[in-house]
């Protein structure tokens, strides 16, 4: 068919012609005047799932899918009006059709070629799909971005609109207890007392939410933290349940990492927490050490306390998930599921082991930021 | 320093009703004489401190205790406007507010606030925080108005 574009040609120019198309890194397909494909080069054959000798003498509609085919000849005579290379299109998505029947998004950029056997199109094609399924993942990942600002946007909100009212309640009703308390009796006094404690319970758990959404909506950047210094803080933190618990705290030799100084700061805080709260009947012997690992950091926290069960030590860093009613032990179950989250924005993992009774050895590894690339989470 | 003279004048900036009479419960219980004057948004405080409008005879304020949540105009923007204004920016401001966040302190700090208190939950705390801000403001520091209070 290539003889078509020029007259005269010989079999030697034809197939040199030919080659001389497949070597080009583009798709290339040449359309004569009436819409019929003239040739398409190796790399066109392949986008389109074709043998090259099929397109030849093809209708170039065959090669889109039906729905822009009744179209197409329109758009073929405006471009032999005025023919200038450009791309085609013009900001419409363009879809080609293979052999199979698929279809895949394509960019194709059109030249008038002029023969002294008359007016044809060489038609560039580039197959845009691996473009089109970026431009997509970025558009999930800016939608993605957007609704952590909702979230973000959400949980400011919640932290004063929850809290506003909670005061209310709370306040009103030590002043009910403290002004008119006498004028009621025990069981009276004891109902408010359960209100009153019912809302503070409410305020940690709003507290306690905001610090676990705040966790994923804050930009943090890493740098190196000194951990025995952070857990000389959380001691100074938890000073006053230290004293009251009459704990033992030992602190072996701790390394600088990299991390989010606060992150850590409540990772040790919350774990240490914890290990003063769940105690037994002796005074809580609390060990914080760690120890160089592959690519980073463990770190332990061991207790005496009242242990946990096996079948419950995966439980326990899921959030709202808890082991023990309020009035033994309060809480709003956040604590550990807080841990979870910071030590896998460090790159590691945490886990606990136990022997009820006993005590709990609490492990977490941090290995740096989780990615690399950007040094934030 | 409160002379005894005239009583303190206090202007809290307040949308929460429940915590204005809180608020007003709180100096009663401390028996600290002050006339609490209470606007509900940062538009009428901008216009009780400049004299404008139903507040043509408002007193110059001691102390401004500002929300920072609160419908129109709220307490940053106030705290904005104060620290440019040559005639009200010596007007001691204590934000009191539910938020907690970073930003926000920091925000009203590099605004000048005097200083920065998050509402306690608890009553009797909210006691002990109005009488920690009288004991400072009223009896600790000296105040600008404090000078002129014989006009």
């Amino acid at each position: 068919m290539v003889e078509r574009l020029i007259r005269g040609m010989s079999a030697d120019s034809i197939s040199g012609f030919s080659k001389l198309l497949d070597a080009l890194p583009v798709a290339i397909v040449i359309v004569d005047s009436t819409g019929n494909v003239v040739t398409g080069n190796e790399r066109a054959a392949r986008l389109f799932g074709r043998n090259r000798s099929m397109l030849d003498g093809m209708p170039v509609e065959n090669l889109m899918p039906e729905r822009f085919r009744a179209s197409h000849p329109a758009w073929r005579n405006r471009f032999a009006r005025q023919p200038e290379p450009r791309a085609m299109g013009a900001g419409r998505p363009l879809w080609g059709l293979r052999a199979d029947g698929t279809e895949f998004p394509l960019e194709v950029g059109l030249s008038p070629v002029e023969t002294p056997e008359g007016h044809f199109v060489l038609a560039t094609v580039a197959d845009i799909s691996e473009r089109e399924q970026t431009r997509r993942l970025e558009q999930a990942v800016h939608a993605l971005e957007h609704s952590n600002i909702e979230l973000r946007r959400f949980a400011h909100v919640a932290s004063h609109d929850l809290q506003t009212p909670m005061r209310s309640i709370a306040s009103f009703l030590q002043l009910i207890q403290a002004e008119y308390g006498g004028r009621l009796d025990d069981k009276g006094r004891g109902w408010i007392d359960r209100v009153v404690s019912s809302v503070h319970h409410l305020q940690r758990l709003v507290r306690d939410l905001l610090d676990y959404s705040n966790l994923d909506s804050v930009t943090h950047s890493h740098a190196p933290v000194d951990t025995a210094q952070v857990v000389r803080d959380a001691l100074l933190l938890l000073d006053s349940a230290i004293q009251e618990s009459e704990a033992v705290v030992i602190v072996g030799s701790l390394p600088t990492v990299p991390g989010v100084r606060s992150q850590l700061l409540q990772l040790f805080q919350n774990v240490i927490g914890n290990a003063l709260k769940y105690r037994g009947d002796r005074p809580p012997r609390v060990e914080v050490g760690a120890r160089p690992v592959e690519g980073g950091w463990e770190f332990h926290v061991s207790d005496n306390g009242i242990g946990i069960v096996p079948r419950h030590r995966e439980r326990i860093f899921e959030i709202f998930q808890r082991l023990h009613d309020q009035s033994k032990y309060p809480g709003t179950g956040i604590g550990l599921a807080v841990c979870r989250r910071i030590v896998e924005a460090h790159g590691g993992r945490i886990w606990v082991e136990s022997e009820s009774g006993v005590g709990s050895t609490f492990r977490f590894q941090l290995m740096g930021p989780r990615s690399e690339e950007t040094w934030t989470i | 320093m409160n002379t005894g003279v005239r009583p303190a004048e206090i202007l809290l900036v307040e949308d929460n009703a429940d915590d204005v009479e809180l608020m007003r419960i709180s100096f009663d219980r401390n028996r600290f004489a002050a006339n609490l004057h209470v606007v509900t948004n940062g538009e009428d405080c901008m216009d009780f401190l400049k004299r404008q409008g139903e507040w043509s005879a408002a007193p110059r304020p001691d102390l401004l205790l500002l929300d920072l949540n609160m419908p129109r105009m709220d307490g940053r923007e106030v705290l904005e406007q104060i620290v440019h204004d040559p005639k009200l920016c010596d007007i001691p401001i204590v934000v009191l507010t539910t938020s907690t966040a970073d930003p926000d302190i920091s925000a009203a700090y590099k605004l000048r606030c005097s200083s920065y208190i998050v509402k306690p939950v608890d009553f009797e705390q909210f006691t002990r925080v109005v009488r920690g801000i009288t004991d400072y403001w009223f009896s600790l520091v000296v105040l600008p108005t404090s000078r002129h209070t014989a006009e």
